[in-house]
């Protein structure tokens, strides 16, 4: 016994594989703190679905939007010219405010009217909406727009060019700002959960620990002051261990009596054992204590 | 030595199938709960690292990497939560053992019968620090380094607690031992 490695292999040829029976009502409280934490796992889980189905929902409509519009485009261009110009006028409109350069406003007011330099200008700002969209139907479309029309656009080699470019930008803008406000959204509510969930310290209950059930209105019952609670149970015993109060009910308070034959429990010390789990946090907490009740 | 529980139990659980997550605590509830003991200055602060303990077990059973059994991790998670929940009181650091002072130097002689919760009892009565060393060293078989890291301590002071805390039991268990020779 007295050499070290004698006492270490000792103890844990003993104690190793010791076995506690667990107490009784252990499992329910497991069970309970188990349920209030998926729950509240499952709100988490949820926020994360959301996020990832909207996020490519977003990317998708965008996508499906972008195809929309250049589809229109190329209808609009193929079909009888005639009303072409005038449909054309429309999204040539919008883009007058858009391109700051006063060469090309000059060029796309010059586009305005029905003729031939008009109608190669509609047909490349409708091709160009094409590859655009080539690409943002490719594998990570999101990123990839912006970055990809903006380069194009610093370095526009001509009028034409910087139009094109310009055209598909409108798009991509409304679909990442779809994106921007669902990443916002997400980061919202992750941020509520977070108050909600880490911040505050668990609130205590207030056990008044003395009590005279004597009738007379003043103090006839043992009264708790409990935080909002997922799970509640107290207990008295008397000292010499007889169950003498139970209940599963916050508000309910024992009034001095002993179990349910409403005869009065003697002036002493009772013995209360509390199990609770306040809302909104995981642990299933246990106290004890002495109550004394005086008559 | 280990126990070894059915596989599909564990992925049932990993579904939050709660027979399953019944199974999975009466399988491991014994073991778990004296480990909790040994932790644990007090039978109410063992109840509340068993819920605590399993609760994170059943919240975090995705985390568990398959590598070493199940039941290893497990205890690894339980040892984690009690020691945790002393933490607060910095107990690993300070130890007083007086009580312990002046006790008869220890005969070698031969082990006698012992029950595992008689040597769990001689064991308990150590200060907290030293029990939790010892339990850590000698049971767990966490190296000191490890102890250290675990116990927010130095490595030295894990040797040294070490040495105190064999020397303290071996003289608890003399003292156990002569006394029921006296009595006999």
């Amino acid at each position: 016994m007295a050499d070290k490695e004698h006492i270490d292999s000792f103890l844990k040829e003993n104690l190793g594989n010791w076995e506690v029976d667990a107490p009784p009502d252990a499992w329910l409280a497991i069970s309970k703190g188990i349920s209030a934490s998926a729950s509240a796992a499952s709100t988490a889980a949820g926020t994360a679905v959301t996020k990832s189905v909207l996020l490519p929902f977003a990317k998708i409509t965008a996508a499906l939007l972008g195809i929309g519009i250049t589809s229109f485009a190329l209808v609009t261009y193929f079909s009888d010219s005639t009303p072409i110009e005038k449909e054309n006028n429309q999204p040539l409109k919008t883009e007058e405010v858009l391109i700051p350069e006063t060469e090309s406003r000059s060029e796309s007011k010059s586009t305005a009217e029905p003729t031939e330099p008009a109608r190669t200008y509609v047909k490349k700002s409708s091709s160009s909406t094409k590859t655009g969209l080539v690409s943002l139907n490719s594998t990570n479309p999101e990123p990839d727009l912006g970055k990809s029309a903006k380069p194009e656009n610093g370095g526009a080699a001509g009028i034409h060019d910087e139009i094109q470019t310009k055209k598909p930008e409108p798009i991509l803008n409304t679909s990442k700002n779809q994106v921007d406000k669902e990443s916002e959204d997400t980061k919202e509510e992750e941020g509520s959960e977070n108050q909600s969930g880490g911040q505050f310290d668990e609130p205590k209950p207030i056990i008044h620990t003395a009590f005279s059930p004597d009738g007379d209105g003043v103090n006839d019952e043992l009264v708790l002051e409990m935080p909002p609670l997922s799970f509640f149970r107290m207990r008295i015993f008397s000292l010499k261990g007889q169950l003498v109060f139970e209940t599963d009910k916050p508000n309910q308070f024992w009034k001095g009596q002993i179990g349910q034959s409403g005869l009065p429990a003697e002036t002493g010390n009772y013995r209360f054992i509390l199990d609770y789990q306040v809302k909104g946090f995981e642990k299933v907490r246990s106290q004890t204590g002495l109550i004394f009740l005086a008559r | 030595m280990n126990k070894q529980i059915d596989e599909e139990i564990v992925q049932a659980c990993l579904r939050n199938e709660a027979k399953a997550q019944k199974a999975l605590y009466d399988f491991f509830s014994r073991t778990m709960f004296a480990v909790c003991l040994r932790y644990c200055n007090t039978h109410e602060d063992a109840m509340d690292v068993l819920q605590e303990g399993f609760i994170k077990v059943f919240t975090r059973l995705n985390q568990f990497s398959g590598k070493g059994s199940l039941e290893g991790w497990m205890k690894r998670v339980f040892i984690n939560t009690a020691l945790e929940h002393y933490r607060v009181n910095k107990v690993y650091q300070e130890q007083s053992d007086v009580e312990m002072a002046n006790d008869n130097p220890v005969d070698g002689y031969v082990l006698e019968k012992i029950s595992q919760k008689e040597i769990f009892e001689l064991l308990n009565q150590l200060a907290p620090g030293y029990r939790t060393v010892l339990n850590l060293y000698a049971i767990e078989g966490y190296n000191h380094a490890e102890i250290a890291e675990m116990l927010g301590i130095s490595e030295g002071t894990s040797k040294s607690q070490l040495s105190r805390a064999r020397s303290l039991f071996a003289q608890a268990y003399a003292k156990r031992n002569n006394i029921k020779q006296g009595g006999r």
